[in-house]
């Protein structure tokens, strides 16, 4: 079967095959596939009059709605490089953003415009509005309104290119140091792992797929391009219902949901707020999860309140988007540790590798090293484009279960969360696991504090003490591995994507860290 | 005496080894079970007791038995006090 390469022709065979179909459920706005690709085309024109050229980046600092896709796919029928960036993110984060890759024009929420004036980036760049035409005061950079869009023309556009290596959007995630890094994905990578997911779950024009994830969060190219390319639904759900155990669930059934993707968390919310155990979904056929582990507690729960759904656990950096895949076919037993994260997907290959770049053997852990069509073009840095290492070293350390060159791939953590206690190795993942198993702890996190092992504890039971979390410990760590310093929070900090934002845990514990007195007389007056 | 020396390794492991999390913890709970007690922390514990009552445990009494509970460690420091309380310096 020939398949379109490219994203900016996704939608428009189903505009024609099917223009009444429902392509992307808003809150206030529904958008048929029709609609979608007029609009997409529209933005298209707009874009290049407003001299868009083929290779810019148009920025798409918009909350997730039907608006937002087809600026999206306006933006690639340009030829340009769509980036969406995160609404909540803060001023100075846009500003290296927009410096880095060179940002000229943007579509944004007028709300958010006022975020650009303060950073003073505002005036450089010429402005797409989605809604309201208002436009903020103190902003001499050009705007365009939304009734712009609206009367531009809707006439298909001469490809601008045929090539599926082009570069599609960039993605930009939290490098280690702390300075963005623009993740280059072309239109073959990000529709190398789509179509690939589509055909494992037999994705078909009847599914409603939920929008959960943020888009620039690598998570929803799945939902956006898989759900466009097949022709079913993309039903967008807002972040402060996503926030929200039962209004999630509540949408999920209401709106016939059949297929969702998630970082776990997004899960156990609904499990923990939500009523999901008693009310279940029956509607749910996919349930994919990928982003951060699964505690085997929450996922057996997630299970036994969803039967009918298969549950596949996806794994992969941005990267390298989706390399690996396991079904989780039936619950893992209670006492397990941890489930595989399976086998290569979307025509990857991997390998393992020790120190010295040499194959490691089965069961041993190394590190994973990935080539094929997912792996990104690069890293766009400062306008210089840094072709990717290939294979792509992920800094994730792995271990191939026994069974040769079939047998599935167990995590064990990422490179950077190996820290040294004393001397001895330790994988902070697994602390983490441990501390997850015991059944008052809802979430945990480990750190290296200070030489010390710290952990930050959200417990599901509030007569969980220090104590209890320490023998729990004694009972399965070795004892460099069992944190010194417990802390037991009642809510942890999260990022935009739900997931726990380990550097804001870590900078709490730091700067509370109880360090014992350091000298007998503050001991005495500590008496 | 006694008290005193018993309520300050009390407090010295809870702030220490617990968080400063008492609930749960008395003067019997089980250092070892409890994974508070292992080399690094028998090397504190050891310079805690000589620091604040002036007691040097030999190597042979550093072991499980002598330091497994706050009562077993307040015995071994009472045990090992100079007579009469001569030159133990309390914290105070």
């Amino acid at each position: 079967m020939i398949r379109i390469d490219r994203i900016d022709r996704l939608v428009t065979g189903w505009a024609s095959q099917a223009p009444d179909q429902v392509a992307v459920e808003g809150g206030s706005e529904d958008m048929t596939y029709g609609e979608l690709d007029a609009l997409a085309n529209r933005f298209a024109h707009l874009f290049k009059a407003a001299g868009v050229a083929p290779g810019d980046r148009v920025g798409v600092h918009v909350p997730r709605s039907p608006r937002t896709i087809a600026a999206m796919l306006g933006a690639a029928r340009a030829g340009a490089v769509y980036v969406p960036l995160d609404p909540s993110s803060p001023p100075a984060r846009m500003k290296v953003i927009a410096a880095d890759c060179g940002l000229r024009h943007v579509v944004i929420a007028p709300e958010l415009l006022a975020n650009w004036v303060a950073a003073s980036i505002g005036d450089e760049i010429e402005h797409f509005f989605l809604a309201a035409d208002a436009v903020p005061p103190g902003l001499s950079g050009k705007v365009h309104a939304w009734s712009e869009v609206q009367t531009s023309s809707a006439d298909p556009l001469a490809p601008a290119s045929d090539n599926p290596d082009d570069l599609a959007y960039l993605l930009y995630t939290s490098g280690s140091t702390g300075t963005p890094k623009g993740v280059m994905i072309s239109h073959r990578n990000a529709l190398s792992f789509t179509y690939w997911a589509a055909d494992l779950i037999s994705l078909s024009p009847k599914d409603r797929v939920a929008s959960v994830a943020p888009f620039h969060f690598d998570l929803s190219v799945f939902d956006v391009w898989a759900t466009l390319s097949v022709g079913a639904t993309l039903v967008i759900v807002d972040e402060a219902t996503v926030l929200s155990g039962p209004r999630m669930l509540d949408r999920i059934r209401g709106k016939r949901i059949t297929v969702w993707y998630s970082v776990p968390s997004a899960l156990v919310l609904m499990l923990d707020h939500g009523d999901l155990a008693a009310r279940g979904a029956s509607t749910l056929r996919v349930v994919f999860f990928a982003g951060e582990v699964f505690a085997i507690k929450h996922l057996r729960r997630a299970m036994a309140a969803l039967p009918q759904a298969r549950f596949f656990n996806l794994f992969g950096p941005t990267e390298t988007n989706v390399c690996l895949a396991h079904e989780v076919s039936s619950p893992p037993a209670e006492d397990a540790l941890a489930i595989p994260i399976g086998r290569p997907s979307c025509g990857d290959e991997v390998a393992i590798l020790d120190e010295r770049g040499q194959p490691v053997a089965d069961g041993e852990v190394g590190e994973l090293f990935v080539d094929g069509p997912t792996v990104m073009l690069g890293y766009w840095n400062g306008g210089q484009r840094v072709p990717a290492r290939r294979p792509y070293p992920t800094g994730d350390f792995v271990a191939r279960q026994s069974g040769g060159a079939d047998g599935e791939l167990m995590y064990h953590g990422r490179r950077d969360h190996m820290v040294k206690i004393r001397g001895f190795r330790v994988e902070l993942g697994e602390v983490e696991a441990a501390l997850a198993g015991h059944p008052g702890i809802r979430e945990a996190v480990a750190f290296a504090v200070g030489g010390r092992l710290a952990a930050a504890v959200l417990p599901s039971d509030a007569e969980l003490s220090v104590l209890a979390i320490k023998r729990h410990c004694a009972g399965r760590l070795p004892p460099y591995m069992i944190p010194s310093e417990v802390r037991i929070f009642t809510e942890l900090p999260r990022t935009s994507s739900g997931k726990i934002d380990r550097v804001r845990v870590a900078s709490i514990l730091a700067d509370a860290n109880p360090q014992p007195p350091a000298n007998p007389e503050e001991r005495s007056r500590a008496l | 005496m006694q008290e005193r020396i018993r309520a300050s390794i009390h407090q010295y492991i809870v702030t220490t080894w617990l968080s400063g999390d008492e609930r749960g913890f008395d003067d019997d709970t089980d250092l070892l079970a409890a994974g508070i007690l292992d080399s690094f922390s028998t090397l504190s514990i050891t310079a805690y007791l000589d620091e604040n009552f002036h007691v040097q445990l030999d190597p042979s009494e550093i072991n499980p038995a002598n330091l497994r509970n706050v009562n077993a460690i307040v015995r071994i420091v009472l045990a090992k006090l100079p007579a009469n309380g001569q030159g133990a310096a309390s914290p105070s």
